[in-house]
């Protein structure tokens, strides 16, 4: 009987612990996520967070001092540079673990391996897998190679996140690993180049071949030209010198045009509309640089803000990093060594997205159903195939084959998506080509002048971007540097033949890419839009080109002068929503006033009273973005509700259309027994908006501001709704300066004025420097980035030149 | 009472040691440990085990709480259903007290197992 008890009592004791230790379901295994001694509750940071003065590190040569500012920017001080970047490494593991590790495991496809079963992180994984991320961070690495100093930074930067993954306890491991329960991973340099190709996939995989070539079969050349034009936007390029371009393209025969390459095989394959997850067509940025003569001091001013999805943690992290060769300040990519977009004593740099198409398709003629040979200029080339293991948490791994050919890989086939349009076409993708922008940042990170900053940009391959900049000697500059493939007249904008070499990429020598230095007009800027005017000598197309960020900008630098820092904080904050000055008046001209409802009239005084301002609390804002909404789904019904994939017009064209053009055929509403032109869908428009907004006016939990319509929020990276910010007062939108829109806009502000006598900075970013939910300083600066506020990005000449308020001084010592 | 009062202190002593030296279920070896060295009735060894490690628990998540004024408790409160961040307190209390309880009474039935058929242990107590 004693014994019966014994196990009986046993049995219960182990049937409580046992599954308190593992993950059941999506929850966590509580026993260890609720321990007092290890679990969760060891992640709550006392408000003033505590650091350890000494730290003994093992793998350092010499010691280090870490500064941390009010802010919590760390100012790393090296004797070395190899100590320098493994302090990088060390401080930002430190801060960031989880998350950097976390989008390793994104691009790689590797997400299942933590989440377990679900079909969607699988797809997401397989998407990853199949679309060669592993195999363009591999192809970094070899690069890497060849490249000994840079080689040395990356692997300093690896040892120190290993020295502080090491350095944990089950007690201090970030708080997502409790969470999921599974534990960090050794670092490699594999990982940071992970990182760099999940940026490029953000940023360079945005293309339309598909589209388009859907479009021009069913539309017709002449609507196709209407719709899709490459350039569809009032010319106020990046770059400006007609007639200038003073070097011999290299360009390709006439006869290779993307528009006949394969068009006619394509009309019978249409298949159906499968969407697979694109980069945010959002994705852009502003930056600019003023010269001396337009600034009070005299000194040149940069200012740069990327707008890129908005997560916690933040994708950025603030650091100084400073080693006998190299002191440099600004926003660096947790996980990444070097700062990517900042400024040192000498000059200050600023990326933009370049927007030019770096996909193409390719339509592969495949001897048989294995699919081991395909053919190539006319004769039988072998494919080869890559089996992926995809290991999931608490399940059976799954393994995927995916073919490569000359190209790139087959992303879909059979076994994946076997509905998508795409099946069995070759990928090209830029980010598959070695390169190693590592290098070009850490060259960046040390230049001091013009041609520093022109050496440093050869080593940049992909993803393509507008590089802004200024030097303290007076320069001020603009490079949009990448490998651009040389096209022909509409090559690469539709599918193209597989079946030989004749569409393979080379591409334009770097020195004729499109750049100029210390233009007349005494500034330089980017948003995103057509890169160059049309003497250019190359052909470009692009997913899609920015029309009304970049002319606000440019028409506020013009018409600006003895142009202050705040200045320039005010532009990149400025509301102002020139889409709506340029069509709101058109749209309200056209609504007949004479039989308006009561709610109709009510729309037409808030828009008449609005001044085109996104102003957080402007409800003509909300009332103009719903009339624009379904403005804009009206006019494309046929091409958004298609069985076919087929791209949708820009904002700027689509309001041409309706101003120029307004019997345009696609302007009548689909299954409607009557024809509608540009004019009855502005009108219809207008009336189902004033119904909605109605509506909305008589729920009392939601104002009609624009704050509230827009609803900005930053999500959890895991999407876990408490540990996000959501509702933030912010105004703003796509296609105006201060593009925060939903859950996207600038991740970073940063304006620079290059003071000889010393570098004045600030920054400012929708998040904090921890990343870990439980500190104070996991979302501190949100409020602050939403009202427009910078803190200061203060350059220490060298470890004792504090800024006024420190909130700890750290020294790092090697461990023997 | 006095033997029920000090084996409480022994599985909050035992329990709060092991949990630094083991893995989180260290406090349940503690727990266990503490009715062994000092053995009490089922009923009393089960009672000192759920007060005492949920009472080590509550204190501990409490105290740790109260540093971070609730910053972290109240978003992992939200994400599990719970309104509060005490209300979390408790609920890690309770775990606590649950396999403090638990463990203890399989301790004390352990001793009782190899006992056989004495009567009382001691003359002392009781």
């Amino acid at each position: 009987m004693k014994v019966f008890k014994f196990i009986l009592s046993l049995t219960i004791t182990v049937g409580l612990g046992y599954p308190l230790s593992i993950k059941l379901g999506s929850a966590p295994p509580l026993g260890n996520f609720l321990s007092p001694s290890v679990g969760f509750w060891q992640n709550g940071e006392p408000r003033e967070t505590e650091f350890d003065k000494h730290l003994d590190i093992e793998g350092l040569k010499e010691q280090i001092s870490v500064t941390y500012d009010e802010s919590m920017f760390p100012h790393i001080f090296a004797k070395n540079n190899h100590d320098l970047y493994f302090a990088q490494g060390y401080v930002t593991a430190k801060d960031r673990l989880w998350q950097m590790e976390f989008q390793t495991y994104a691009a790689a496809g590797r997400l299942s391996e933590i989440l377990g079963v679900n079909k969607g992180v699988q797809d997401y994984d397989r998407t990853a897998r199949r679309k060669g991320m592993v195999f363009a961070a591999e192809n970094f690495i070899e690069a890497m190679q060849s490249e000994p100093e840079i080689l040395e930074v990356v692997n300093a930067y690896t040892d120190g996140v290993n020295a502080y993954i090491q350095s944990l306890s089950q007690a201090n491991l970030p708080f997502e690993y409790k969470l999921l329960g599974y534990k960090p991973e050794p670092w490699t340099n594999l990982k940071a180049a992970l990182l760099l190709k999940y940026m490029a996939n953000d940023l360079s995989f945005g293309e339309k071949d598909l589209q388009n070539t859907n479009a021009l079969a069913l539309l017709g050349r002449e609507t196709f030209d209407l719709l899709y034009p490459d350039m569809d936007t009032p010319l106020d390029p990046i770059v400006n010198k007609p007639g200038q371009w003073n070097f011999d393209p290299v360009l390709k025969p006439a006869s290779r045009q993307g528009r006949d390459s394969i068009e006619v095989q394509q009309v019978a394959e249409l298949i159906t509309n499968e969407l697979v997850p694109e980069p945010n067509v959002f994705n852009g940025s502003n930056n600019w640089a003023v010269s001396g003569s337009k600034t009070k001091s005299g000194n040149p001013m940069l200012s740069s803000d990327p707008h890129l999805g908005l997560n916690l943690p933040s994708l950025w992290y603030t650091i100084q990093l400073s080693s006998p060769d190299v002191n440099v300040m600004g926003a660096s990519l947790p996980g990444s060594p070097n700062v990517i977009i900042g400024f040192n004593d000498s000059i200050a740099w600023g990326v933009t997205n370049a927007q030019r198409d770096l996909v193409d398709w390719y339509k592969i003629t495949f001897k048989d159903d294995t699919h081991s040979e395909y053919k190539l200029d006319g004769k039988w080339v072998e494919t080869q195939k890559k089996i992926e293991e995809i290991k999931i948490a608490r399940a059976e791994s799954i393994y995927d084959t995916v073919i490569y050919t000359h190209f790139g890989p087959i992303m879909f086939d059979d076994s994946f998506h076997p509905s998508s349009e795409k099946k069995y076409y070759a990928l090209r993708w830029i980010a598959h080509d070695p390169s190693v922008e590592a290098y070009a940042f850490y060259k960046l990170n040390r230049a001091q002048n013009h041609s520093d900053y022109m050496a440093a940009l050869d080593y940049y391959a992909a993803p393509a971007q507008n590089f802004a900049f200024a030097s303290a000697q007076g320069d001020i500059a603009m490079r949009i540097q990448g490998k651009y493939p040389i096209k022909g007249f509409e090559e690469g904008k539709f599918l193209l033949d597989g079946s030989t070499t004749e569409h393979d990429w080379s591409f334009i020598p770097f020195e004729q890419n499109i750049m100029y230095k210390n233009p007349e007009r005494g500034f330089i800027s980017s948003a995103n839009q057509y890169p160059a005017d049309t003497t250019y000598p190359y052909y470009i197309t692009g997913r899609s080109y920015e029309s009304y960020r970049n002319r606000r900008i440019n028409n506020r630098l013009r018409a600006m002068d003895s142009i202050i820092i705040e200045d320039l904080m005010g532009l990149q904050n400025d509301n102002y929503n020139l889409k709506a000055a340029e069509s709101l008046p058109y749209f309200l001209s056209v609504v007949d006033t004479l039989a308006l409802n009561s709610k109709e009239k009510e729309a037409i005084s808030v828009l008449k009273n609005w001044n085109f301002y996104n102003n957080m609390d402007a409800s003509g804002a909300s009332y103009y973005e719903e009339w624009w909404d379904t403005l804009y789904r009206l006019s494309w019904d046929e091409l958004i509700d298609s069985k076919v994939a087929m791209g949708r017009p820009t904002a700027y064209n689509t309001i041409k259309l309706l101003k120029d053009n307004p019997d345009f055929e696609l302007f009548d509403i689909e299954g409607s027994p009557i024809k509608e032109n540009g004019h009855d869908i502005i009108t219809k428009s207008f009336k189902d908006m004033a119904v909605v907004m109605n509506e909305r006016a008589q729920d009392s939990t939601i104002s009609l501001s624009w704050q509230d319509y827009k609803q900005t929020y930053i999500k959890h990276l895991l999407r876990l709704k408490p540990f996000g910010t959501y509702n933030i007062p912010i105004g703003g939108n796509h296609n105006i300066v201060n593009a925060t829109s939903e859950n996207h806009g600038p991740s970073w502000r940063m304006v620079v004025e290059l003071d000889p006598n010393g570098v004045k900075a600030y920054g400012v970013y929708p998040g904090g420097q921890s990343g870990n939910p439980g500190s104070v300083h996991y979302d501190d600066m949100i409020d602050d980035w939403a009202a427009g506020k910078y803190f200061d990005l203060y350059l220490m000449k060298n470890p004792d030149s504090k800024p006024t308020h420190t909130a700890a001084q750290q020294t790092l010592y090697p461990k023997n | 009472m006095i033997r029920f009062i000090i084996q409480l202190v022994l599985v909050v002593f035992l329990s709060f040691l092991a949990q630094y030296l083991l893995p989180w279920w260290g406090v349940m070896v503690g727990a266990a440990l503490a009715t062994i060295i000092l053995y009490h009735k089922g009923f009393y060894s089960f009672l000192a085990g759920f007060l005492g490690v949920g009472g080590l628990w509550f204190f501990l998540a409490n105290s740790l709480d109260s540093v971070n004024q609730s910053l972290l408790s109240g978003k992992v409160a939200a994400l599990l259903g719970l309104s509060s961040s005490m209300q979390l307190v408790l609920a890690t209390a309770f775990v606590g007290a649950l396999i403090g309880g638990f463990s203890s009474l399989t301790g004390s039935l352990f001793v009782s197992m190899l006992k056989k058929e004495k009567k009382s242990n001691s003359p002392y107590f009781e």
